[in-house]
């Protein structure tokens, strides 16, 4: 199973936004594998399927130490709620660079299973901050459109600099 | 997504405070043990601060956890374990350490950003502020020992040991004493007391030449001649097991004795037991079990810096068949309670080291009092039993078991050679108690305020000479 090629920031096809899943046949159970494979490999505590020029809605996430509470999730829907919370973040499409971001403190999640099965469930701290942080992924965003248009273009132009 | 915490910037610095909280986590909301953290997480033990903060938090897990409570507004939830230890990493430098409390108490708040909770910087600032602020929490707090006991293991002390329950759970909150078991098959004892002289170690003499105890515990690499394997670190009680299996034998006879050590990583008492053996001239084979491969990989490190040489016994050569006696030590993957352990013919000595709860420990242990349960008692003690209720049966008529646990429970001692003898009748038992520590119905138990021992228990068990030997496989 070869890993996935994950696209880095500022390539353009990050910005596109995904499409619903609508078929949940082996393909995207193996899609969904090779994501999570490519992601522990990074090695990541998540990967959006954007990343790897695949514009589907699916995410995967997993931020236990163990690596063995993993998360696939198709066509997720989140609800934020509670308080903002400042968190440091880093990205698999942004290598090497970390940055303070505001996210909400818990969301409530509704999604999908690879088998198309409804599932339901409510994050707190990280994994809140890293479900937020993929799902703006499948909306053609980064965590870098946070940050000031300074610093956002201080890392354009350093990571198109490391590009070349 | 990446971890923050895998940000490498110039900024990265080990959070010690974060790392005991992490591993505190991992004890008491996952029941890992220190040997687990040891084995998986060394990061988190990587200096000596670390140690101190992780064994210092657990040895006072329960009293300052009752400090803490009384200034926490409200308690924090299950998920939120992760900030309790951080907090209670804090409480601890605060009251048992000399760490600068502003230092203490910032390094904690920093690690909650690492943990995923940057909301809680102002909850932990304020409740370790105030701590700092008040006295009364530290006053109370003033050698309390048994406030650091689970009640469970307060009644259960109180109940066996009425008149030392006090000086038992102190000695639980000391820190233990290191004893050192030179190597005689490397250096004799006297050249290695010269080497300690010569590196400025001071020291005690133990019972037999080859045990020392230093004044100053200290890292065992710094020892002289470690990694020549001039010497191990054992404690007293358990140099035990080798002199008392060695006044038991009967070594009169030429030809050479088989022995077992039927639970034997990381080998320890098997390899005092190798180097007694060849220091008194008994002609002897030596085989060791033990039922996790990882760890018997562990005792062939051992073995290899110690010089003991090992090697796979294959039941098919037969005890004799694949090494000359007094030389390599045969080493077998197997569970001792299983049916099949192929020693045919049977053993004329076996040692059994058995698995317990490790209560007698507790000071070198500290997760131990947090994590054993009277449920576990008795499992242990079930298991205990099937383990010699097996071994027996390997054992040659007139020979001896030698029957030891680090526990000062009776359930995992007297109770199990109590069950053992109600359902054997080819054996007996003999105490072999000396000097210090007590005399119980069946065997010897020492205590942790003994001088310079772990608690720990002993009984010798004789096979009478039937003339049937029914009880051989």
């Amino acid at each position: 199973m070869p890993l996935l090629k994950i696209l880095h920031h500022p390539d353009p096809r990050l910005r596109t936004k995904a499409t619903a899943v609508s078929t949940f046949d082996e393909a995207l159970s193996e899609f969904a594998r090779n994501l999570l494979t490519t992601m522990y490999a990074a090695p990541g505590i998540g990967l959006a399927a954007t990343q790897v020029n695949v514009h589907k809605r699916v995410i995967v996430v997993d931020i236990s130490e163990e690596k063995d509470q993993p998360h696939m999730l198709v066509n997720p829907v989140l609800e934020p709620y509670g308080d903002k919370i400042k968190g440091e973040e880093g990205c698999l499409s942004v290598p090497d660079i970390y940055d303070s971001v505001e996210r909400f403190e818990y969301v409530k999640v509704s999604a999908q299973d690879v088998h198309g099965e409804p599932l339901q469930f409510t994050a707190d701290g990280m994994l809140s901050i890293c479900i937020q942080h993929e799902c703006d992924h499948l909306e053609g965003k980064l965590f870098v459109d946070y940050l000031s248009s300074l610093k956002r273009g201080r890392i354009s132009k350093a990571l198109r600099e490391r590009a070349k | 997504m990446t971890e923050p915490t895998a940000k490498p910037a110039k900024g990265q610095k080990i959070n010690v405070r974060l790392d005991a909280a992490r591993a505190l986590t991992r004890i008491i909301g996952q029941h890992r043990t220190i040997e687990w953290v040891r084995a998986e997480r060394p990061q988190w033990l990587q200096s000596p601060l670390h140690t101190q903060l992780l064994y210092g938090t657990l040895r006072h897990y329960l009293s300052l956890g009752e400090a803490l409570h009384r200034h926490l507004r409200r308690p924090l939830k299950d998920k939120d374990l992760d900030l309790y230890h951080l907090m209670l990493v804090g409480t601890y430098q605060l009251k048992y350490t000399a760490i600068a409390e502003y230092a203490a108490i910032s390094e904690c708040v920093n690690g909650c950003k690492a943990l995923g909770k940057p909301w809680a910087r102002g909850l932990v600032n304020g409740v370790l502020r105030t701590m700092q602020r008040d006295d009364n929490w530290r006053l109370d707090l003033a050698a309390v020992a048994a406030l650091d006991h689970p009640p469970w293991l307060r009644s259960l002390i109180a109940k066996q040991y009425p008149a030392e329950a006090d000086d038992l759970m102190a000695a639980n909150n000391q820190r233990a004493p290191m004893t050192v078991r030179v190597n005689r098959s490397r250096v004799t004892p006297e050249d290695f007391r010269q080497k300690l002289d010569t590196a400025g170690f001071e020291y005690q003499q133990g019972p037999w030449p080859e045990a020392l105890t230093l004044d100053q515990p200290q890292l065992a690499s710094m020892l002289p001649g470690w990694d020549q394997g001039a010497c191990s670190v054992q404690d007293l009680s358990a140099q035990h097991a080798a002199h008392l299996m060695l006044s038991a034998l009967q070594t009169n006879t030429s030809a050479p004795l088989n022995i077992l050590d039927a639970c034997a990583a990381p080998g320890g008492k098997l390899f005092h037991l190798r180097e007694a053996l060849a220091d008194k001239g008994v002609a002897h084979r030596l085989f060791a079990l033990d039922d996790k491969e990882k760890r018997l990989q562990d005792l062939e490190t051992i073995g290899a810096r110690l010089g003991h040489t090992t090697y796979r016994y294959e039941p098919e050569h037969g005890l004799t068949g694949q090494a000359r006696a007094n030389e390599a030590i045969g080493l077998l993957c197997i569970d001792g309670c299983s049916p099949n352990l192929p020693f045919d013919p049977p053993l004329d000595a076996i040692l059994l080291d058995a698995p317990c709860s490790g209560s007698g420990t507790i000071r070198r242990n500290p997760d131990i009092r947090l994590l054993i349960t009277e449920a576990s008692l008795l499992e242990q003690q079930a298991l205990q039993l099937r383990l010699l209720q097996n071994l027996w049966q390997h054992l040659v008529a007139g020979g001896t078991l030698v029957y030891s646990t680090c526990s000062v429970f009776a359930e995992e001692n007297d109770q199990v050679i109590h069950s053992f003898l109600g359902a054997t009748s080819d054996a007996s038992a003999q105490t072999p108690a000396q000097g210090y520590g007590q005399t119980t119905k069946y065997g010897w138990q020492m205590l942790p305020t003994d001088p310079l021992t772990d608690g720990f228990y002993y009984c010798l068990l004789r096979k009478q000479a039937v003339q049937d030997g029914a009880a051989n496989p």
